[in-house]
């Protein structure tokens, strides 16, 4: 599979590290999945950051190439609506939004409709309820136990990601050329 | 275990793992302690190959047969073939997957390629490829005093420490082309200040900061055994001898009776005792024949008994207790049962070790079958199956998740799957 990418600047975008990087992995995992089992052989992104640029990169990589009955086929891969509209032939779309939980200067003011486009599916990583177990995770190390911080961190990663629509940082939309 | 049993389990993991197999290397799901990668089942470059590489070529030391030594040279080419430009393995970070830079994955997948290293075709090869991996870790990790755990972020981790040290050492009875064996030294000498030196907590190696870090993970305490009587070797050393001994006898005062370790000690009131490894329980038991204890018989056959019909080994035991650190579910949560590469190497290793010499043909067939097994996803019972072409996990009649072995990514991963 085939990536060609071309980082996008986004202010305010958060720092790779912690929960981000975590949600950026858990949402192109998601993405090379799809893409692999789509019959997608090339994947044009808009990103931001070269680091997150690096790990398409890797995951182009380890994609492989398949040959698919119907040949060759594409998709896009951006953040909201930063980047060129989608090529003709794109036949998918992995859009990634900034939900209710990141500053509102990662948030569009509006989302320009999808003509042509039908939403198949959408996920939601770094969710409210992750958000929400930093308030044990806190009060478990003011109380000096480390035990009590591995079992909040444990249970946070079961609301960490989530393929219902929810309040989250981040949102991934995939959708299908009608 | 008897000979014939251990025989038997090597030629049933082999015909396993050979089933994990795809363009670029052993693949496969991964279940950890730390999270759980589901949808990535790509090769992983990682600590796999420590064992994959050490088992091999043991097994072939010990019987001369030439599918052995094919699977030394398959397994040497999956690294050779997957290093970068930069030295590093292309995805080697285990539960992380896919990234670069695993520790101690990389080092120990280079340990296990200078393991093998006598017995390769593309020996020379391999031999530069390892000191390219390990010249751009020293690169990486090296912040001048010691070896931190990932770029630019002051940090120790002994057992990473100690598998680093090992393919220091290693390369360093090879090659002087860097001071390998300076960069050991001070591995070891970094995991001495994290060894527990009274109490309860006696020859514990901590996790974290020397001053005052209060995890103690039995399984990683492990894994600096076999440093520590390596650097005694090396260096001339009485005092890492010393420290090996009282890390094993930490071990065998925390063993359950049945034969298991608790997940992480928390200084000495608080415990995870879930999950606790079954496959990788290997490395405590080599922890013990390193230093010339027996294996306590119960520890045994909990190892033994672990290995699935199917050849692989089941990963733990209680992950579905894993927040609450109450009783485990029944039936066992899937992620117990799910066979895992990164973690059937250390029984492969542990075994092939055990493994007397013999001839060519001392091995038996394999009689390997496929299995279905029942399993809890999150509070719901289901079952796992698995042949040699897929892993399904299915709740309900609808599968959850779906692992063809010869893909890359999981072809269905349902949310009670991958969010663990």
């Amino acid at each position: 599979m085939d990536t060609h990418s071309t980082p996008i600047s986004i202010p305010g975008m958060p720092r790779q590290d912690g929960p981000h990087e975590l949600a950026w992995s858990y949402i192109l995992d998601h993405i090379y999945a799809d893409a692999f089992h789509s019959g997608i052989t090339s994947l044009r992104a808009y990103i931001p950051t070269t680091e997150i640029c690096g790990q398409l990169e890797l995951r182009s990589r380890l994609s492989g190439s398949r040959q698919h009955v119907g040949g060759e086929s594409s998709a896009v891969i951006r953040v909201d609506s930063f980047g060129p509209e989608p090529p003709r032939d794109a036949v998918r779309m992995y859009t990634i939004r900034f939900g209710v939980l990141a500053p509102r200067i990662l948030r569009p003011i509006t989302q320009p409709a999808k003509t042509g486009w039908k939403l198949d599916r959408t996920l939601s990583a770094f969710t409210w309820k992750a958000h929400m177990f930093s308030i044990p995770i806190r009060l478990a190390g003011f109380l000096r136990r480390p035990d009590l911080i591995d079992r909040a961190q444990t249970a946070m990663r079961k609301f960490f990601i989530t393929e219902k629509i929810v309040p989250a940082f981040y949102h991934l939309e995939i959708w299908n050329r009608q | 275990m008897n000979q014939a049993s251990i025989a038997q389990a090597i030629v049933n993991l082999d015909a396993w793992l050979e089933t994990t197999r795809q363009p670029g290397g052993y693949g496969g799901p991964v279940s950890h302690w730390w999270q759980n990668r589901f949808l990535y089942t790509g090769p992983g470059l990682d600590w796999r190959y420590e064992g994959i590489l050490t088992g091999y070529a043991l097994v072939y030391e010990k019987t001369g047969s030439a599918l052995w030594k094919q699977r030394l040279d398959a397994a040497a080419t999956d690294l050779i073939d997957g290093q970068r430009e930069d030295g590093s393995y292309t995805a080697s970070k285990f539960e992380i997957n896919p990234g670069m830079l695993g520790t101690p994955h990389e080092a120990a997948a280079s340990l296990g390629l200078l393991r093998a290293l006598p017995y390769l075709d593309a020996g020379d090869e391999a031999l530069r490829v390892v000191q390219r991996n390990l010249q751009n870790i020293a690169d990486k990790l090296w912040d001048g005093a010691g070896f931190n755990d990932r770029p630019g972020v002051p940090s120790r981790v002994p057992n990473k420490l100690a598998t680093l040290a090992r393919a220091f050492m290693c390369l360093g009875e090879i090659s002087d082309e860097r001071p390998w064996l300076m960069y050991a030294k001070s591995a070891m000498d970094d995991l001495l200040k994290f060894q527990v030196g009274k109490g309860r907590l006696d020859g514990a190696v901590g996790q974290g900061s020397p001053s005052g870090e209060t995890k103690y993970f039995p399984y990683y305490i492990a894994r600096c055994v076999p440093a520590l009587l390596e650097a005694a070797r090396v260096f001339g050393d009485g005092k890492y001898e010393r420290s090996a001994l009282r890390a094993v006898d930490f071990l065998r005062r925390t063993m359950h009776a049945d034969g298991s370790w608790p997940q992480v000690l928390y200084g000495e009131r608080h415990r995870a005792e879930w999950p606790r490894w079954s496959a990788g329980v290997a490395d405590i038991l080599q922890a013990l024949v390193v230093v010339g204890d027996e294996i306590p018989a119960a520890a045994m056959s909990r190892f033994a008994g672990s290995q699935l019909r199917s050849g692989g080994f089941q990963t733990a035991s209680g992950f579905g207790s894993q927040t609450t650190q109450r009783l485990f579910s029944d039936p066992p949560d899937f992620r117990d049962l799910m066979p895992i590469v990164g973690w059937n190497d250390k029984a492969f290793a542990f075994l092939a070790e055990s493994l007397a010499p013999g001839d060519p043909d001392s091995l038996p067939e394999s009689d390997v079958a496929p299995v279905e097994l029942q399993v809890s996803v999150r509070s719901e019972v289901g079952k796992l199956i698995e042949d040699d072409a897929s892993i399904e996990v299915v709740v309900r009649g609808n599968g959850v998740y779906e692992w063809r072995k010869l893909e890359p990514w999981a072809a269905v991963c349902g949310e009670h799957v991958y969010a663990n």
